[in-house]
C-alpha cells in the first residue's frame, strides 16, 4: 500500500515537472521571438531610449521608425500594439514601415508601444502564441500578446494605481497598461517611463498629429469608431463622414475624447503637446466574452458563430455575419483612416501636408489580402532588417 | 484659411473622390403622408434637375431620382446643438458650411444664450455619446432638459425646429440615446435622418404616426443636398 502510494506521488512529480518544462519553454520561447521587419529604403530607425534614457535598458525599448521627406510639411506618429492582444495595430505599423516613402512631411512608426505585453498572453485566456499571415515567400509572424505589460517586466503592482499627473484612480493591474499612461512619468515604473518617453518622441520630433490603432470587442460601444481630441473634431468628423460615406461597409463613427478620463493617448497627447490625437478602433471577435475557441483562426478570420449568436439577439455594438471580421479588413480600415486623417488634416492644415507612395488602398487590401505587402527577411540587404 | 472655406474644399474632395471611385449613392428625401403643410423653412423640391443638382453637390452622382417622393429642404441660417454631446453637431455645421449656408455649432447652447434673431432653423441632432457627456460633466437628463428650453424658445421665436438623427445606429444603442431621440423628435417640426439610423423604419413610422415631415439622405456627408 505504501509502496504505490509513493509510486502515485512519484508519478504526479514526473506530470508536473513535464507539464512545467514543457510550459517554460513555450514560455521563454515567446518571450525570446524576434519580429523581422523589412524597412523600406527611406527609413532612418532610431531607438526609443535615444530620445528619453529613462526606457534604456528595458523590453521596452523599442524601435522608432522615421519617413522623412526632407519636404516641409506635417509629421504624423501611427502606434501599434498599445494593447498587444490587438494584432492590426501592429501589421498595419508593419505595412507602413516596410512599404512607406513619403514625399512631403514626416511619418513615424511606432510597431510595438508595448512590447512588454506582446511578450506573454492573458492568463487563463488560452490565446494562441503567435499569429501568422501568408506571403508568397512564407509565413510572417508576430507574438500575440497581453492587453497590459507582463509583470516579470514591472512588478509588483500598485494596490490602487494613482495616475499622473492626474490624482485619478484606476484599477491596480492599469499600471502596467499602456493605454492609461500618458503623459507618463520619468520616475515612475515602466509603462509610465515608456509613455514618458514616447511623449518625448513626439515633442522632439514636432509631431502634428498621432494615430493609436487598437480592436475592440464587440460587445463594447466604443467600436468601429475614431476618438479625438477637441483640437481634431472638425477633422475628425469629416474622416468619419468621408470613409462612411465612400469607403467604409461598416460605418465609421466617432466621438470625443472624455477629458475626466485620463491616461489615454487621445487624452493625454492632445492635452500635453501640440499634437491633435485620434484613437480607432475596429472589431475583433476574438476579444468577445461570449467567443467560441480561441485560437489563431478566430484571431484572423474574425468568424465565430457564438458572437454572430449574441449579435442577432441585439447584444453587439457592431454587426457581424458569416464573413465575420477577417484580418485584411480590420487592417484595410487602419490603414485607410491613417490615410484619411493625414488627407484631410492637411487641407484644413495647409502647412501639415503630407504625402505618401507605396501603401496600399484600402480596395487593394481587400482584394489581395495582407501578404503581398511584407517583404522576406531572408533575402533582404542585412541593413534594412530590424527586430521588433 | 476660413473653417467655412476649408471645410467646401475638404467637401468638394470627398465629392471628386466619390465620383472617381464610382461611389455615392441617393439622396432620397421622404416625408411622412400627413405632412401637408411643411414649415416655413421646409419646401419641397419641384424638379428632378433640383433634386439632382443638391445631391451632387454632396457627392452623391446617383442623385436622388425617387420624384414620386415629396422632396424636403431645410433653410439657413442654422444654429446647430446635440442633445447628448455627440458629434452629430459638429458634423451637420461642416457639411451646411460646404453648402454654403451659415450655420453655427454650440453643444452648450442654452436657453439663455440662444439668440434666435437672424435664425431661421434650429437643429437639434439626437443620439448620446457617453464620452462626450462626461467631457461636458452633464447627463442625458441635463441634456434633455436643456435642449427642451432651448426647442421651447425657438418655437416661440418662429424659428423652425429640425430634429436630426445622423450618426446612424452606433447613437441608437441604449435608452440615453432612445430618451434624446423621443424628447429631440416629440419637439421637432422636421425630421432628418440618415438611411442607416432608420434601418429599421423606426423613424419613418414615428413621423406617420405624428404627421411629421421626414427627410432621409443616404449618409451625413449627403444632407448637404438638402440645406439651402
Amino acid at each position: 500500500m505504501e509502496k504505490k502510494l509513493v509510486r502515485i506521488k512519484a508519478a504526479a512529480l514526473v506530470i508536473v515537472l513535464l507539464a512545467t518544462g514543457i510550459a517554460g519553454y513555450l514560455f521563454r520561447e515567446q518571450r525570446v521571438y524576434k519580429e523581422p521587419v523589412v524597412v523600406s529604403e527611406q527609413a532612418v530607425v532610431k531607438k526609443l531610449s535615444d530620445y528619453s534614457d529613462i526606457v534604456k535598458g528595458t523590453v521596452n525599448d523599442c524601435n522608432i521608425y522615421i519617413y522623412d521627406s526632407g519636404v516641409p510639411g506635417g509629421t504624423m506618429m501611427i502606434m501599434g500594439s498599445n494593447h498587444p492582444e490587438e494584432p492590426t495595430g501592429v501589421m498595419v505599423c508593419n505595412m507602413f514601415a516596410e512599404n512607406l516613402k513619403v514625399t512631403q512631411g514626416k511619418i513615424i512608426i511606432v510597431t510595438r508601444v508595448n512590447t512588454s505585453g506582446s511578450l506573454t498572453t492573458r492568463n487563463g485566456e488560452a490565446y494562441p502564441r503567435y499569429f501568422t499571415q501568408k506571403t508568397a515567400w512564407g509565413e510572417k509572424k508576430w507574438r500575440m500578446g497581453d492587453r497590459i505589460g507582463s509583470p516579470l517586466d514591472s512588478w509588483p503592482d500598485p494596490e490602487v494605481y494613482i495616475h499622473y499627473p492626474s490624482g485619478l484612480n484606476l484599477a491596480y493591474m492599469d499600471i502596467r497598461n499602456t493605454n492609461r499612461n500618458w503623459p507618463g512619468k520619468a520616475d515612475g515604473l515602466l509603462t509610465e517611463r515608456t509613455c514618458y518617453a514616447l511623449m518625448e518622441v513626439i515633442k522632439q520630433e514636432n509631431v502634428d498629429m498621432t494615430l493609436d490603432l487598437h480592436e475592440a470587442e464587440l460587445e463594447y460601444p466604443v467600436e468601429n469608431m475614431i476618438v479625438v481630441h477637441e483640437k481634431a473634431s472638425d477633422v475628425g468628423a469629416m474622416v468619419s463622414m468621408m470613409l462612411t460615406s465612400q469607403t467604409f461597409d461598416v460605418p465609421l463613427s466617432m466621438d470625443f475624447s472624455p477629458k475626466a478620463l485620463h491616461g489615454l493617448t487621445h487624452r493625454e497627447v492632445g492635452d500635453y503637446s501640440n499634437a491633435a490625437s485620434y484613437l480607432a478602433e475596429v472589431a475583433e471577435p476574438l476579444l468577445d466574452r461570449i467567443r467560441g475557441i480561441t485560437d489563431e483562426e478566430l484571431l484572423m478570420s474574425g468568424k465565430d458563430r457564438f458572437v454572430m449568436k449574441a449579435g442577432e439577439h441585439g447584444l453587439l455594438y457592431s454587426p457581424i455575419d458569416e464573413s465575420g471580421w477577417p484580418i485584411e479588413k480590420r487592417v484595410a480600415r487602419h490603414v485607410e483612416t491613417a490615410r484619411k486623417i493625414m488627407e484631410v488634416n492637411g487641407m484644413v492644415h495647409p502647412d501639415q501636408v503630407i504625402a505618401f507612395e507605396g501603401i496600399p488602398s484600402y480596395e487593394e487590401i481587400l482584394a489581395n489580402g495582407c501578404g503581398p505587402y511584407y517583404h522576406d527577411p531572408a533575402t533582404a540587404s542585412a541593413d534594412r532588417i530590424f527586430y521588433d | 484659411m476660413k473653417k467655412r472655406t476649408l471645410a467646401a474644399m475638404i467637401i468638394t474632395a470627398a465629392s471628386l473622390a466619390a465620383t472617381a471611385c464610382g461611389g455615392g449613392g441617393t439622396a432620397a428625401t421622404t416625408a411622412a403622408p400627413a405632412a401637408t403643410e411643411a414649415p416655413a423653412a421646409t419646401e419641397a423640391a419641384t424638379t428632378a434637375a433640383e433634386t439632382e443638382a443638391a445631391a451632387e453637390t454632396a457627392g452623391n452622382d446617383a442623385a436622388a431620382t425617387d420624384t414620386a417622393s415629396e422632396e424636403g429642404k431645410i433653410t439657413g441660417p442654422f444654429i446647430i446643438t446635440s442633445c447628448g454631446q455627440s458629434p452629430g453637431a459638429v458634423m451637420l455645421n461642416m457639411v451646411a458650411a460646404q453648402a454654403g449656408v451659415t450655420s453655427t455649432a454650440d453643444n452648450a447652447l442654452t436657453a439663455d444664450t440662444f439668440d434666435p434673431s437672424g435664425i431661421k432653423t434650429l437643429i437639434v441632432t439626437a443620439g448620446t455619446s457617453g464620452k462626450g457627456m462626461g467631457a461636458a460633466g452633464t447627463d442625458v437628463d441635463a441634456e434633455i432638459k436643456r435642449c427642451e428650453a432651448v426647442m421651447d424658445k425657438a418655437r416661440e421665436a418662429g424659428v423652425t425646429i429640425v430634429g436630426a438623427h445622423i450618426e446612424g445606429m452606433a447613437r441608437r444603442t441604449d435608452n440615453s440615446d432612445q430618451a434624446s431621440i423621443d424628447a429631440v423628435m416629440g419637439g421637432a417640426d422636421v425630421i432628418l435622418v440618415i438611411d442607416e439610423s432608420d434601418s429599421d423604419g423606426w423613424f419613418t413610422k414615428y413621423a406617420e404616426e405624428n404627421n411629421k415631415p421626414l427627410i432621409k439622405v443616404k449618409d451625413a456627408l449627403s444632407a448637404g443636398s438638402i440645406m439651402q
